[in-house]
């Protein structure tokens, strides 16, 4: 994803026209049903899209990236808490759902110069009505390119936290008749001094859900961080330790079926002949599906998968072995021949034929340096084609029911993979 | 029909002896705390115990296990409110990333410790050789495998002073 110059950007709003309306109408905080609904139970109230608080005093971190153990929804609810200045004791997160109210437009923030910092106030809901316009349309919501400290954090949950902060403390002006500006908000709870009031946050969720959250309260400064910059407790490790964490894996619907799948072993490779007539004989086999090649598109690329089969079983072991007793003959294709070593002896051909290379980075002079480098230290480093090669086999799992299909599966951008 | 005892739960089973006990906890039983990774023995994702040893659930079949008592990850803790001191270690030195190995880890470190109270890094290193962690927290485990068991973390110093005197 590019960089947006402020021009561009600016101009890209002129374009967006009417999304402008619409984009007040769905800006952060707007407390539409489908916003709240599919991410508070009864007693919590969502006070900002990232942000929703209870009866009892707890506040949710609403967190649009994938918790996959680098700890991001710990941190984010971190950065959150620290500006709301809430007891760190009466914090959680949650993953935000894959819907598309919650597609994560501060990603598209953090490519705006500082967050859009330059931009006067009055046009901040504006902006981000568009970047919400432009997150739902590319279906954003994902977690990668260490963006989710630097955007998400910073542009999402430190702003949901402190403009949440100023709501709290204005209801609470209103209720005791006092200058919001003598109230001080801290662990969770509001003081005035001279009155010697204090509340919990809690007291004033119906009066601050009345209100509009600021696009651009005030933060702090980091000689007043309580939370951020503090080692805590990953919130997600408990639940690695007993078993009861939810990997994608472990999703359990009704009646459920379990099917593997084999792929052509080669690139542009397809069946030619099979024989599946010992499996579909196996106890537990339920059905044989053969899949064929597609090319999908998406915004990160495309890619292509080859024929494909699947066999579905009442168990994983069955469906297993019903894979491995299928008789197929694949089509050959120009690829079969190629290997590791194949792909090695290509690259050392076009290395020495010095053909049109690419450069990710240019800096300096390379052959300005290499004559009158010191010392030249040479080696080859080689890397093979391989997988990415996570612990858990990829996996999802789908209950199709009324013309819907809803679909579990561990990845990093849940709106985009809907 | 099979009977096993799981995390002290006696299961009658109408399963084809020859699945893996693997399948038959996460699909039979529902326990889907203990992880299928590579499914050929390589990983230790699977790791339960067997009549309290350390066993690959994803290459046991049933029928091996017919009559034994079996522990998952979700029978480690010693009641629901006291976890096994391993899993206090885990979340005091914050073992786990991704943790989808850490069931399999935790098993195979929980018969380590039944079997040497105070084991060194290279006991350490041998029991835990065949449970990968994909997120590379090996050290992390083995300072939590310590300090479940007591031991006084690992100085190099006083290893040199004990190389030097068996040298010696």
């Amino acid at each position: 994803m590019g960089k947006w110059s402020r021009r561009g950007f600016i101009s890209a709003g002129v374009i967006a026209g009417g999304g402008l309306i619409v984009g007040v109408a769905i800006r952060p905080g707007n407390r539409a049903a489908k916003l709240s609904d599919p991410v508070t139970a009864d007693g919590e109230t969502l006070l900002h899209i990232w942000l929703k608080l209870d009866r009892n005093n707890i506040v949710t971190a609403i967190v649009p990236h994938s918790e996959m153990g680098q700890g991001i929804g710990t941190a984010l609810a971190q950065m959150l808490a620290d500006e709301l200045d809430a007891d760190w004791n009466l914090v959680k997160f949650e993953e935000a759902p894959a819907t598309s109210e919650f597609a994560n437009y501060t990603l598209l923030k953090g490519m705006i110069s500082d967050g859009g910092a330059d931009l006067p106030d009055f046009v901040l809901p504006s902006v981000d009505g568009i970047l919400i316009r432009t997150a739902q349309a590319i279906d954003l919501q994902i977690t990668g390119g260490s963006t989710s400290i630097r955007a998400t954090g910073a542009y999402g949950m430190r702003i949901a936290g402190a403009a949440v902060k100023e709501m709290l403390k204005t209801a609470a002006a209103e209720a005791w008749q006092v200058p919001a500006n003598e109230i001080i908000a801290r662990d969770s709870q509001l003081f005035h001094q001279t009155s010697g009031r204090v509340e919990p946050f809690a007291t004033f969720i119906d009066a601050a859900a009345e209100m509009t959250p600021l696009a651009s309260p005030r933060l702090k400064k980091s000689d007043e961080f309580k939370i951020m910059g503090r080692h805590v407790e990953r919130h997600d490790i408990p639940s690695k330790v007993d078993g009861t964490a939810t990997f994608a894996l472990d999703v359990r619907v009704p009646n459920m079926l379990y099917a593997t799948v084999m792929r052509a072993p080669t690139f542009g490779g397809g069946i030619k002949a099979i024989d599946d007539s010992q499996t579909r004989a196996m106890k537990g086999v339920v059905d044989i599906i053969q899949l064929p090649s597609a090319e999908v598109s998406t915004m990160i690329g495309s890619y292509s998968y080859a024929d494909s089969i699947a066999v579905v079983a009442e168990g994983y072991w069955q469906a297993k072995q019903g894979i491995d007793s299928l008789n197929i003959e694949w089509r050959e294709t120009e690829n079969d021949a190629v290997s590791s070593e194949s792909i090695f002896q290509q690259f050392d051909r076009d290395i020495g034929a010095k053909i049109d290379r690419e450069h990710d980075v240019s800096e300096g002079n390379l052959d300005d340096a290499m004559a009158s480098a010191a010392q030249i230290i040479e080696a080859d480093y080689r890397v093979p084609y391989l997988a990415h090669m996570c612990m858990e086999p990829l996996n999802a799992t789908a209950a199709v029911k009324d013309g819907q299909c809803e679909i579990w599966v561990g990845c990093q951008n849940p709106l985009g993979f809907r | 029909m099979t009977q096993i005892t799981v995390n002290g739960t006696r299961q009658i089973l109408q399963v084809d002896p020859s699945t893996p006990l693997l399948w038959v906890l996460r699909e039979q039983l529902n326990l889907t705390g203990t992880k299928f990774g590579c499914g050929q023995s390589h990983c230790g994702a699977c790791t339960v115990h067997v009549n309290g040893v350390a066993t690959l659930s994803c290459i046991t079949p049933l029928s091996a296990v017919d009559g034994q008592a079996i522990s998952t990850i979700e029978g480690l803790a010693q009641s629901p409110d006291q976890l096994h001191p391993l899993q206090q270690a885990w979340i005091d030195e914050q073992v786990p990333q991704c943790g989808y190995c850490q069931s399999g880890q935790l098993m195979r470190a929980a018969d380590l410790l039944a079997n040497n109270p105070s084991p060194s890094d290279a006991d350490i290193d041998v029991a835990m050789a065949g449970n990968i962690c994909r997120c590379g927290m090996y050290g992390r485990i083995r300072k939590a495998i310590k300090a479940a068991a007591g031991v006084q973390q690992f100085d190099p110093s006083l290893a040199n002073q004990a190389k030097g005197l068996a040298n010696g």
